[in-house]
């Protein structure tokens, strides 16, 4: 490697750290297409079970230009982000009241670890039943994944905020909400933003799986359908496409994170 | 003026297997413009004696008088990171809703005084360790304590940043005519700054020894190098080392 002698020489380098890694990711990705597109035109492997990027792309263009395409879209996204809204701030909400209540946090600490601990799917049918089959019991099946594991992350994240600072704040002769909206919140932005991109995942877990209950419409259904027709391409065209809108809401929030990082300077 | 009283003071805490006394028939007072250090070993409940004065926890037994009113500075600056800091100087008048000209007037004034104005639009994290001390303490002074309670004030930064914060609070402290009672297990510490030294026993802890320190208006940096220093050092280091 060349040696480091002035700070032009050090851009230099970082740079080119960095165009190597963004020419590996894309790589990775050709890689993977190409050995895909040709190992099945050679028949190699089979395209009736694994589709191929082509046909994916033919059915993609396809459901474009008839423009179906937007309103599966549309109402998944819209279900993950009621879901990831509702049980955001519910979650924080509830976590909140009980940093608030140690008693009621005690009290109710077995039952958030088994709520916690109970596979969520297995409840989807019931919140299917009691709030109907439309948006409403989908995005209850989304809360109940995303819900239960931001109330406890948030919980423990409060809690361990630094005792010094809470110190601080009642030498001063701070009350409880002071020291809620002037050290607990702030403090665990940061937090809050990292246990978003966790429950980004989580909220679109949710959906799909509401939607392969029962649906007309959505990402999950196309999925769902894909499958029970045995049309791989659709499978796969639907995985493309969660995976490409996933990556993009996980996207936003990281950008939020950097703009913050550099406002205080972390 | 007798600022604190503390008169007898016992205190206890307990677990589910048993009573640890941590304090044991404590006496001593501060008084006014006065700097007063309490040396003990780790864990020897220096920072009860400082929760109690603050009232976070009160005394198994006896009493404690406090006659003013308390600023705290602690061994970390607990300054807000996401707060400019001129923001974390000012949290002192937003909790207490004093948002008069005068305050920020007063506040302002500090941070002119020891210059720490022109960082005013800066996070704590663009800020060496020692400024941010010194932040640290003018956030406490803004609110017109009459005695600040620190908590191993020092015992984070480098050796050579302790010795000039050291000599910076002391020059505050005496500008600004506050008392204040120190906790530090730091034997030269206690001998830069103070005016008076109280030595702590082990748990249970009791008072073994005051000593009274007479220096004039030196800094910390001159009294280390009077010979004074060492030969408190010394005593100091005698009485420690004592067998009971």
């Amino acid at each position: 490697m060349k040696k480091i002698n002035s700070i032009s020489d050090y851009k230099k380098q970082i740079k080119k750290e960095k165009i190597m890694i963004t020419i590996s990711q894309f790589a990775i990705i050709g890689i993977i297409f190409s050995l895909w597109e040709l190992l099945t035109r050679w028949n190699i492997i089979n395209s009736f079970l694994l589709s191929s990027p082509s046909k994916v792309f033919i059915l993609l263009s396809q459901y474009i230009s008839s423009g179906e395409i937007f309103s599966h879209v549309y109402i998944s996204t819209l279900e993950t982000i009621l879901g990831l809204t509702i049980s955001l701030s519910g979650g924080i909400v509830i976590a909140t009241l009980l940093y608030l209540c140690p008693i009621a946090s005690k009290i109710l600490d077995p039952y958030l670890v088994l709520l916690n601990a109970l596979p969520k799917s297995a409840i989807a049918p019931i919140l299917i039943i009691w709030l109907g089959t439309g948006l409403k019991g989908i995005v209850g099946v989304s809360i109940s994944f995303v819900m239960v594991i931001t109330i406890i992350n948030t919980l423990t994240y409060f809690k361990n905020v630094d005792n010094d600072l809470i110190i601080m704040m009642k030498s001063m002769k701070a009350n409880k909400l002071q020291i809620l909206f002037k050290v607990i919140f702030p403090s665990n932005l940061m937090n809050i933003l990292s246990t978003i991109k966790v429950s980004i995942g989580l909220s679109w877990v949710g959906v799909i799986v509401g939607e392969y209950l029962s649906s007309r419409q959505g990402l999950g259904y196309l999925v769902m359908y894909g499958g029970q027709v045995f049309k791989l391409d659709l499978v796969m065209m639907g995985i493309f496409i969660l995976s490409i809108i996933a990556f993009l809401m996980y996207g936003v929030v990281v950008l939020i994170e950097k703009i913050l990082k550099k406002r205080y300077q972390l | 003026m007798q600022l604190i009283n503390f008169n007898q003071v016992s205190k206890s805490f307990f677990n589910q297997n048993q009573q640890t006394k941590v304090l044991d028939k404590i006496s001593f007072i501060v008084n006014d413009h006065e700097i007063v250090s309490i040396l003990g070993p780790s864990g020897c409940g220096k920072s009860t004696i400082l929760n109690l004065i603050n009232h976070l926890i009160e005394p198994t037994e006896g009493e404690i008088i406090t006659n003013c009113k308390l600023g705290y500075m602690f061994q970390k600056d607990c300054l807000m990171p996401w707060r400019t800091i001129y923001k974390n100087v000012t949290i002192g008048l937003e909790i207490t809703k004093d948002k008069s000209k005068d305050s920020i007037e007063f506040a302002k004034d500090l941070m002119r005084k020891y210059q720490i104005q022109e960082f005013s639009s800066y996070y704590p994290n663009e800020l060496s360790g020692g400024l941010r001390q010194r932040v640290s303490l003018i956030r406490t002074l803004v609110l017109k304590p009459n005695l600040l309670l620190l908590d191993e004030p020092f015992s984070k930064l480098d050796f050579q940043t302790r010795l000039i914060v050291q000599d910076d609070v002391y020059s505050i402290l005496k500008k600004e005519k506050k008392s204040a009672l120190m906790v530090t297990h730091d034997i030269e510490e206690a001998i830069a700054l103070s005016d008076r030294v109280i030595i702590l026993t082990n748990r249970p802890t009791k008072i073994k020894k005051e000593i009274k320190f007479d220096f004039g208006e030196e800094t910390p940096t001159e009294r280390r190098k009077s010979p004074k220093f060492s030969s408190y050092f010394n005593e100091i280091y005698e009485t420690i080392n004592q067998s009971k």
